[in-house]
């Protein structure tokens, strides 16, 4: 996969060699990105690393700020939201996977701890998405519903299934 | 004796579950839990022995079977404190109940994906019933909520660090638990919200009082659990 200019950005602002990530189909990285430029505050959440793992199982190319060679904290919230950290899409092909991962991640969720007397049926998902393929660049910062945020992955899954026709 | 095939403590197992119905359903709650406990001890024990052994179908199969008692156990001590019909008007019989309930539940909803049972999803059905009452005598709750950061975490399958390996958080690999273990931890904050990771940490309104020191409320309550599915088996 190519290297965009974006990626270029990114990996001499987290002092990564850019040859690491031009493999992966999406990269899992922390949370605080956008927010600091000390790399000793980024701090990568505890959903985002089990996250990564089953998306690995599921069969993405994929990997995980750790694994790119960097010593960040790890945050985790014992709260029902869940926190999904920066998700950068390097390769379009991988989100309907990724959705379909996702999916058993907020139903597992919902059922094991939403209390169903509440009538809530989904999870209120904290992540930044982007986009970076070719010369197709998109960021999304999101909070709310998990059933809109698969909704919406699945809206640029199409948009780009589209665009490559 | 320890049951050395898959079979022999298969047969074992289901002539204890028997035993341990036959017990709570005639209310003889310290023979049920006698035998719970006697269970869990001589095995608890004797794990470290199948560890070694190459049967992970057998080691996989101690491992729930003990994960099992353990939720039992729990459920006759509910069964126990409950007898007082009016339990619930008594605070400290409350936050026990409270806390038995989920680990009894946690436990047994494990279970249940490797041990389907009727009498179990009866077991079970009584929790849920429990858990209604409660909702219907105290309302939803609040509860308390960490946020806690770490140096690192370490897989207790790999010892690695969890971000480099496949290790899933409270799957069986070879008969043991993955958990993750944290390194270097530090509060970050702490949340009230209506619904919590871990229910375990629910404010109880009998423990929230104006505070004597000056303006608003104090309140006591659990902030973090260090419950485990297989904490008891290092007790």
């Amino acid at each position: 996969m190519l290297i965009t200019s974006d990626e270029k950005e990114l990996s001499t602002k987290l002092k990564i060699d850019i040859t690491k990530i031009k493999d992966f189909q999406i990269i899992f990285l922390p949370e605080n990105i956008n927010l600091t430029s000390d790399l000793e505050d980024l701090s990568d959440s505890m959903d985002s690393i089990m996250l990564c793992k089953l998306a690995k199982e599921k069969g993405i190319l994929c990997t995980n700020s750790y694994e790119l060679g960097l010593n960040t904290k790890i945050i985790e919230r014992r709260s029902i939201d869940i926190w999904l950290g920066t998700i950068w899409i390097r390769d379009h092909f991988a989100l309907p996977l990724l959705v379909s991962v996702l999916s058993k991640v907020f139903v597992d969720t919902v059922q094991n701890k939403v209390n169903p007397s509440k009538g809530k049926e989904s999870c209120t998902v904290h992540s930044n998405v982007k986009l970076s393929e070719g010369k197709i660049s998109a960021e999304i910062d999101y909070k709310g519903d998990s059933e809109t945020f698969l909704k919406i992955l699945e809206g640029v899954n199409q948009k780009n299934t589209d665009a490559g026709k | 004796m320890l049951e050395n095939s898959l079979p022999e403590f298969e047969i074992f197992f289901s002539d204890l579950f028997k035993a341990f119905l036959y017990f709570s359903s005639r209310k003889y709650f310290t023979d049920a839990e006698a035998l719970c406990f006697l269970f869990i001890e001589k095995y608890k024990s004797k794990i470290k022995l199948y560890i070694s052994s190459k049967d992970e179908p057998l080691k996989n199969t101690i491992l729930v079977s003990l994960i099992l008692t353990k939720g039992l156990q729990d459920f006759i001590q509910i069964s126990k404190l409950t007898q007082n019909r009016i339990w619930h008007k008594n605070n400290q019989a409350t936050e026990k109940i409270w806390l038995l309930m989920w680990d009894s539940k946690d436990r047994l909803e494990f279970a249940r994906k490797f041990f389907y049972n009727e009498a179990l999803e009866t077991i079970l059905n009584n929790l849920y019933e429990l858990e209604n009452f409660f909702r219907d005598e105290f309302g939803d709750g609040i509860y308390t909520s960490p946020g806690i950061i770490f140096d690192n975490i370490s897989c207790t399958i790999c010892n690695r660090d969890t971000r480099s390996c496949g290790h899933i958080s409270g799957r069986i690999y070879d008969g043991q638990i993955c958990w993750y273990s944290p390194v270097g931890v530090q509060a970050d904050h702490l949340a009230i919200v209506k619904i919590p990771k871990d229910p375990r940490c629910r404010i109880w309104p009998w423990n929230v009082q104006d505070n004597p020191d000056g303006e608003g409320l104090k309140a006591s309550a659990i902030i973090l659990t260090s419950f485990s599915l297989d904490n008891f088996l290092y007790e």
